[in-house]
């Protein structure tokens, strides 16, 4: 804790499963919820900061991505557009990044979401959505292990109803 | 008497005959009622009665009770009882079921011998006594025939079966639901009414019909509260949005000794097993990766599961598609 104190450009966290996590702060400052609570705190903390919904594990790839685009511009309102979302291109670094299994991807992007890191957040979710495109609703179930629930009835009609997106 | 002289002569039957038939007045519901109050409170009145009489007898220590009897008349005789006027006479009714004879007949009280040994104010303390209690108990009488007149004519009491040996022996509507009100009943139905008691199975049945009823019924204010708590804690456990987490962390940064502390935020549970699968994935971020897909993935993605269908909202079907 003094040894945090006295590098106030050093910030410690604490995952849920209680390990110490320390880290520059430029770097953890891409989580917007984070960086609001130094920010509110104005350095009167010593104490590490609590991260009770994300493990170790999870924690180190996040401050990995973050790491790497510590330098990037904050995200502006432009890249919240329609434009922008529909797009699924990424950056071949993060592609890199999201080559993870699948409970890690998804784990990532809980993380994002709850950290509030919108850039890391949209590359999670254009990584999961380019799994989906272009694929029946059968490959669907199978590439994200999903139980098809509906009766034979539900299907049948379902699938009348959306006739028009199947592949001719 | 009369009637054996009149047997005697043998005019009886004759009298009989050549008497006018005059018709029945029929008497209104209220002055029945009235009169059926009356006969009660002369039915639980005569006991305390007599017991009043037992009590005008010579008695020395019976002088020492009436600070008693002030005590009692202070404690539950409200000051409203005042304002009516005294009546040291008792009721006398001796045919109550005859409608012959419905009027009560005022008698007054016989005068004991006793009495003029006793002082002027004993005697009225005396009389103020029994008048004091004939009151409790005509109020009492009274909430009781409200009560049932007023029970009597509910819905619940029509429907309900009265099954007591004593409704029974009186009177049996001939269909409980089709029950008339006592302005268009008969005078001996109304007698029958009248002198119905408040039914303990009716009651009870009646009772669990409306405890059965609320519970079938939309759920109470205090239900709903219940209920829309329960959803909003479920709706913070699905949501992962750190939006929600911002307020508390403003609270309190002039404090000395902060205690940091991020609320604790509830992720989806996990099959052991299967893991975090896309399935589990709260709506909100499915809702972010679909706006990433165009309309032809997403309506497949919504063929996939119940979950999917009902989370993403139905993409617009395309010209191009909806012409072939």
């Amino acid at each position: 804790m003094a040894e945090a104190s006295s590098d106030k450009n050093m910030i410690d966290l604490t995952t849920s499963d209680n390990a110490p996590i320390k880290v520059e702060r430029k770097v953890v400052e891409r989580s917007i919820l984070i960086k609001n609570l130094l920010e509110d705190l104005a350095g009167e903390t010593t104490e590490a900061i609590p991260i009770p919904n994300v493990n170790e594990a999870v924690m180190k790839k996040v401050l990995e991505w973050c790491d790497h685009h510590k330098d990037d511009p904050p995200a502006t309102q432009d890249d919240d557009s329609d434009s922008r979302k529909k797009s699924t291109d990424i950056d071949e670094w993060d592609q890199k990044f999201m080559q993870v299994d699948q409970e890690m991807l998804f784990e990532i992007i809980l993380a994002a979401n709850y950290l509030d890191i919108k850039a890391l957040l949209d590359v999670g979710c254009k990584t999961v959505a380019n799994m989906i495109k272009g694929k029946s609703p059968d490959e669907i179930r199978k590439t994200f292990n999903i139980q098809n629930d509906f009766t034979p009835e539900e299907e049948e009609q379902i699938r009348r109803e959306n006739e028009w997106a199947e592949d001719r | 008497s009369d009637m054996e002289i009149m047997a005697a002569i043998g005019m009886g039957n004759l009298l009989e005959d050549e008497r006018p038939a005059m018709t029945k007045s029929k008497r209104t519901f209220m002055q029945k009622f009235t009169e059926r109050h009356e006969a009660l409170k002369l039915h639980i009145r005569s006991p305390k009665l007599d017991e009043a009489d037992h009590d005008e007898q010579p008695n020395s220590s019976r002088t020492s009770s009436s600070s008693s009897t002030h005590k009692d008349f202070f404690k539950i005789a409200p000051s409203a009882w005042t304002a009516k006027p005294e009546r040291p006479i008792a009721m006398r009714y001796d045919d109550i079921a005859d409608d012959t004879q419905p009027s009560p007949v005022y008698v007054n009280l016989p005068v004991l011998p006793s009495l003029e040994f006793h002082t002027e104010s004993q005697e009225q303390k005396n009389m103020a006594r029994v008048a004091r209690q004939n009151r409790r108990e005509s109020s009492v009488m009274e909430m009781n025939a409200t009560h049932r007149l007023y029970t009597s004519h509910s819905t619940t009491s029509t429907n309900s079966s009265c099954s007591s040996p004593r409704t029974a022996t009186r009177f049996i509507p001939p269909n409980p639901r089709l029950r008339s009100l006592p302005s268009q009943m008969s005078d001996e139905q109304m007698d029958a009414w009248l002198d119905m008691p408040e039914d303990a199975e009716a009651h009870r049945q009646r009772k669990q019909f409306a405890t059965s009823a609320r519970s079938d019924y939309p759920p109470t204010t205090s239900k709903r509260y219940l209920q829309r708590g329960e959803q909003a804690a479920r709706a913070l456990k699905v949501s992962t949005s750190p939006v929600i987490f911002r307020k508390p962390m403003f609270a309190s940064p002039a404090t000395s000794a902060i205690n940091i502390s991020i609320p604790e935020q509830e992720i989806p549970e996990l099959d052991e097993e299967e893991g975090l699968t896309f399935a589990a994935l709260p709506v909100e971020v499915v809702l972010r990766i679909v706006r990433h897909l165009d309309t032809k993935s997403t309506a497949r993605c919504r063929q996939s599961c119940r979950m999917l269908h009902a989370a993403l909202p139905a993409p617009v079907q395309p010209l191009s598609a909806s012409k072939t």
